[in-house]
């Protein structure tokens, strides 16, 4: 076991390394992110009154929205400069590869979002236990959104414009936890984490992860060919 | 890495064929390679040189014959076995020099240090650039800085001397004597004229599908 997790903390390290050395651009999901929000705030007239019942569903669609973007990224740099190559070649799983890739994604994708749920909460003036309750299904959800991502972006990679065709391959992927996640945060204020819907969600995350991992590893494998 | 002495087929090819869409590049094609030889694949633009190096490493996959080594399938276990050099250098621009190795050092569980490679390949004054900026014959020894650190047996070699200087040709020599004289193999698929290295050096020409292959 002990290669394994060298492995995987090497690879999830140079990623983040990598990502900070980008200039910021690692930070872009989170600045689309925050500016959905501002602009939906204003589109919708700035009244918390109307906000307020609004702002679970409008907050979980900046969330899939800033991440359906950041998955073309994640395998094409390996894949196009040659590193994807060395990588099988040097006898780690491919599982084992996508395992850290959507390890480092989570934390310089996800993480930052869902740290900046509480600046979310005070534009839209959120009451405490829909913060947290948005807190939990981001969470619980996040597992399915990366895996499916991955998938996607496996899928597409050395695809020109793979972009679009990406969006369209996760987005019926992502329905069903979007609708939980919603409909999760404002029902966790009654009926705390054993609400329906957080056990639907932590199902749809340990499929997506069980089916997505391994996917995506065989679509890595076989567009190198 | 031991020396064998009576020098079993390390890397088997039998009756390879490969095609690229709807061309077919080469059909049958055989040869084994030693501990101690050296193979110069030759032939003209567009051949399949590259195609027959990365069958041979395990990323592609042939459309009849099979590669063993040690007499296991390349394609159904990959045997880390391969120190594979291709045309993508796969390091990371943002990256030292230093960092760039360090993690294929991690990745390919190394017993190498990176520095001791760096030195080999005479990049140590740069250990601590950014990878972007290394000239395109610089970046080709931190490729073979790489190669060094996986301790291959079989070293496969695509244009290992492209943008290399007159000192830097003479340092790929010197690395592929040394590793052949330690007991591995060596493939290199090169446009520059084939040079003896060793005592078993080999020239296998790809002349299409029409042709097969030829040695000399």
């Amino acid at each position: 076991m002990e290669p394994f997790m060298s492995r995987l903390y090497g690879i999830i390290l140079r990623d983040m390394r990598i990502a900070f050395r980008s200039g910021g651009a690692w930070l872009m999901g989170l600045v689309f992110f925050a500016v959905f929000l501002s602009l939906s705030a204003i589109a919708v007239g700035g009244e918390f009154k109307t906000l307020r019942p609004l702002a679970p569903s409008i907050i979980w669609l900046a969330i899939v929205f800033s991440l359906l973007f950041s998955f073309e990224q994640l395998f094409s740099s390996d894949a196009n400069d040659g590193s994807l190559e060395h990588i099988k070649l040097s006898g780690m799983s491919m599982g084992n590869y996508v395992l850290a890739k959507v390890c480092a994604h989570w934390l310089l994708s996800f993480l930052p979002l869902i740290l900046a749920l509480p600046i979310a909460a005070f534009l839209y003036d959120l009451q405490m236990p829909i913060l947290i309750g948005l807190f939990f299904s981001a969470l619980v959800a996040s597992p399915a959104l990366v895996c499916y991502g991955a998938f996607s972006g496996a899928c597409l990679v050395g695809f020109k414009g793979g972009g679009f065709l990406l969006v369209l391959l996760t987005i019926p992927l992502v329905i069903p936890v979007l609708i939980f996640s919603v409909s999760g945060a404002v029902s966790f204020s009654a009926s705390g984490l054993f609400a329906l819907e957080f056990q639907v969600l932590v199902g749809i995350s340990l499929i997506a992860t069980a089916i997505g991992i391994p996917a995506a590893a065989a679509a890595l494998n076989t567009g190198m060919e | 890495m031991q020396s064998t002495f009576n020098k079993p087929n390390i890397l088997e090819v039998s009756n390879l064929s490969i095609s690229r869409g709807e061309i077919v590049l080469f059909e049958g094609l055989s040869f084994d390679l030693k501990a101690g030889d050296i193979i110069w694949v030759a032939g003209s633009n567009g051949i399949g040189k590259t195609s027959l190096l990365k069958c041979i490493s395990g990323l592609l996959r042939p459309d009849v014959g099979n590669i063993t080594f040690m007499g296991k399938d390349v394609h159904k276990n990959i045997v880390a076995n391969t120190g594979y050099l291709g045309h993508n250098d796969g390091h990371k621009p943002n990256l030292t020099v230093l960092e760039n190795l360090c993690f294929w050092h991690t990745i390919f569980k190394s017993s190498i240090s990176p520095k001791q490679a760096l030195k080999k390949v005479e990049l140590i004054a740069q250990t601590d650039l950014r990878a972007k900026v290394l000239s395109a014959g610089q970046s080709r020894r931190l490729s073979l800085a790489r190669i060094l650190i996986k301790q291959a047996y079989v070293w496969v070699l695509d244009e290992p001397a492209a943008a290399m200087d007159v000192n830097g040709r003479r340092l790929i020599h010197a690395l592929v004597a040394e590793h052949v004289a330690s007991g591995g193999c060596a493939l290199i698929a090169s446009h520059t004229s084939p040079e003896k290295i060793g005592s078993n050096t080999r020239v296998l020409t790809l002349n299409g599908a029409d042709n097969g292959a030829v040695y000399e």
